[in-house]
């Protein structure tokens, strides 16, 4: 069974149609890249698919449980890094005990453990993303959905970013990664583009000679 | 409800506010700026206010009372203090609400139910709203040259005045995105109502007329109608809360696309079995 399977969506704002059946489907073990221009309506079908917006037409199923990366952090600025954790792992109903465990050894992978005392408010740009980021991976989602997930990482973290995505491929996880720039095409199984609000393999709109 | 995200919620919105004590200092002090505002700048002798404004403006909450011997000092600047406290209590809503959008969502994607997180916001308003509403309180036990008759009605009016705030500023921040609308709008919500005289008829079914009417009943004497009064404020306040958490939960409602299914890998291990 699909993880994710979107049949016809359409959305407009206003006049603006941005989405004019888009449609995709995201199997189990997959990392697919999501590209597009500014505006093309990226952000737009992750917020659909993750369920903040409704579409105007068409169909989205999700067959499990989702973790999403926001593209500007969503924290608070008044918690530390590890209460900002714990807030979310209480919402996902992880046990008090893992959910550090987990976050510790996130933190440690994405190199930001020695911040975890530091408010969120107090941190960088980068390192409230590498939060952001461990907030939508700490409860081992099926499906994760990230939008410009890697902004502001220094190469290492970079680099261990993608050693998180090939770990939830191998346990069978998915995810996409959405960006206006995807420079890591061999990282992925599949890329596609949103062209015309329409979601095209990269194979049509870039042609292999 | 999960009790456990319901306390989670409290002890770190909580801690959301203290890092905010200066803002909320300053809207506790409200009261305070309006009151001494009026009160230095008017005549303290008893006979300056004519007899027909002294009826505009005790209306007819109040049953038999004397008040030919009150002076401008004792009027207006306390009930400036009761537009304070309505201000600064609903503004504190405002803000607790507009800028929370986008992360209250984020976290009903993580399991939270919208209303968990609204009810621990009103809790804690509700605790910064006590100290707020002890405000007139204090001034009228310190300053009026008429010693109010019933204390504890004044403050409990003051509180009624905060609580339904509360609702009014969930309320706005719920409708409107930005800070600047929402501010105005309550500006002239809590203003106008509290200018228009108690006496119109059309005021008695605004929500702080009840309220105020245990307010300036405490001050001047006991008005036959209190139990009336409670059971309005009580009434607004209820149904405030009510219409607040039904405009916050579509807010920040999530979508879920089809029931959760086992993870694949999970599936494959049924069927093996």
């Amino acid at each position: 069974m699909s993880i994710l399977t979107a049949e016809r969506i359409e959305k407009s704002y206003r006049k603006n149609r941005v989405l004019r059946g888009a449609s995709l489907t995201i199997e189990p073990g997959e990392v697919v890249g999501l590209t597009g221009e500014n505006g093309c309506g990226k952000s737009t079908f992750l917020k659909i698919a993750i369920g903040l917006l409704a579409p105007d037409a068409g169909t989205m199923r999700v067959a499990g449980s989702s973790g999403y990366c926001p593209q500007e952090s969503v924290l608070f600025d008044a918690l530390t890094m590890e209460e900002n954790v714990s807030y979310f792992a209480a919402g996902y109903g992880l046990a008090s005990t893992d959910a550090q465990e987990r976050s510790r050894a996130l933190m440690e992978r994405l190199n930001c453990r020695e911040h975890a005392s530091k408010r969120a408010g107090e941190l960088s740009g980068g390192t409230k993303q590498k939060l952001n980021l461990i907030i939508a991976l700490l409860h081992r989602p099926e499906l994760l959905i990230m939008d410009e997930p890697y902004q502001g990482f220094d190469y290492e973290s970079y680099l261990a970013f993608w050693d998180l995505a090939a770990e939830f491929k191998r346990d069978g996880r998915s995810a996409v990664v959405v960006s206006h720039m995807l420079v890591d095409r061999e990282r992925l199984d599949r890329v596609y583009s949103i062209v015309e609000g329409q979601i095209r393999s990269d194979d049509e709109t870039h042609p292999r000679g | 409800m999960s009790m456990r995200r319901f306390t989670t919620s409290l002890r770190f919105q909580l801690r959301e506010y203290r890092a905010r004590l200066l803002p909320l200092l300053m809207l506790a002090l409200l009261p305070l700026a309006f009151w001494s505002a009026t009160y230095f700048s008017l005549p303290g002798d008893a006979e300056a206010i004519p007899p027909d404004v002294i009826e505009s403006y005790v209306g007819d909450v109040i049953g038999r009372v004397d008040l030919t011997e009150l002076s401008e000092r004792d009027t207006w600047p306390f009930d400036t203090t009761f537009m304070g406290v309505g201000w600064g209590v609903a503004a504190a809503a405002l803000f607790s609400v507009i800028g929370s959008a986008a992360r209250d969502r984020r976290l009903v994607l993580a399991g939270f139910r919208p209303w968990e997180l609204l009810l621990a916001r009103f809790l804690i308003l509700l605790l910064i709203a006590v100290p707020i509403s002890l405000m007139p309180v204090a001034l009228l036990a310190g300053f009026a040259d008429t010693p109010p008759t019933n204390l504890g009605l004044v403050w409990l009016g003051s509180l009624f005045t905060a609580v339904v705030a509360i609702g009014v500023g969930l309320i706005v921040g719920s409708l409107l995105p930005r800070q600047l609308e929402g501010t105005i709008l309550l500006i002239g919500l809590v203003g106008v109502e509290l200018s228009i005289p108690m006496t119109l008829t059309f005021r008695h079914y605004l929500p702080f007329f009840g309220p105020q009417a245990l307010f300036t009943a405490g001050r001047f004497a006991a008005d036959p109608l209190i139990a009336i009064h409670v059971l309005r404020s009580l009434a607004w306040t209820l149904g405030l809360t009510a219409v607040a958490v039904a405009l916050w939960t579509r807010h920040v409602r999530v979508r879920r696309w089809g029931a959760p299914a086992p993870h694949p890998s999970e599936a494959r291990a049924m069927q093996r079995t």
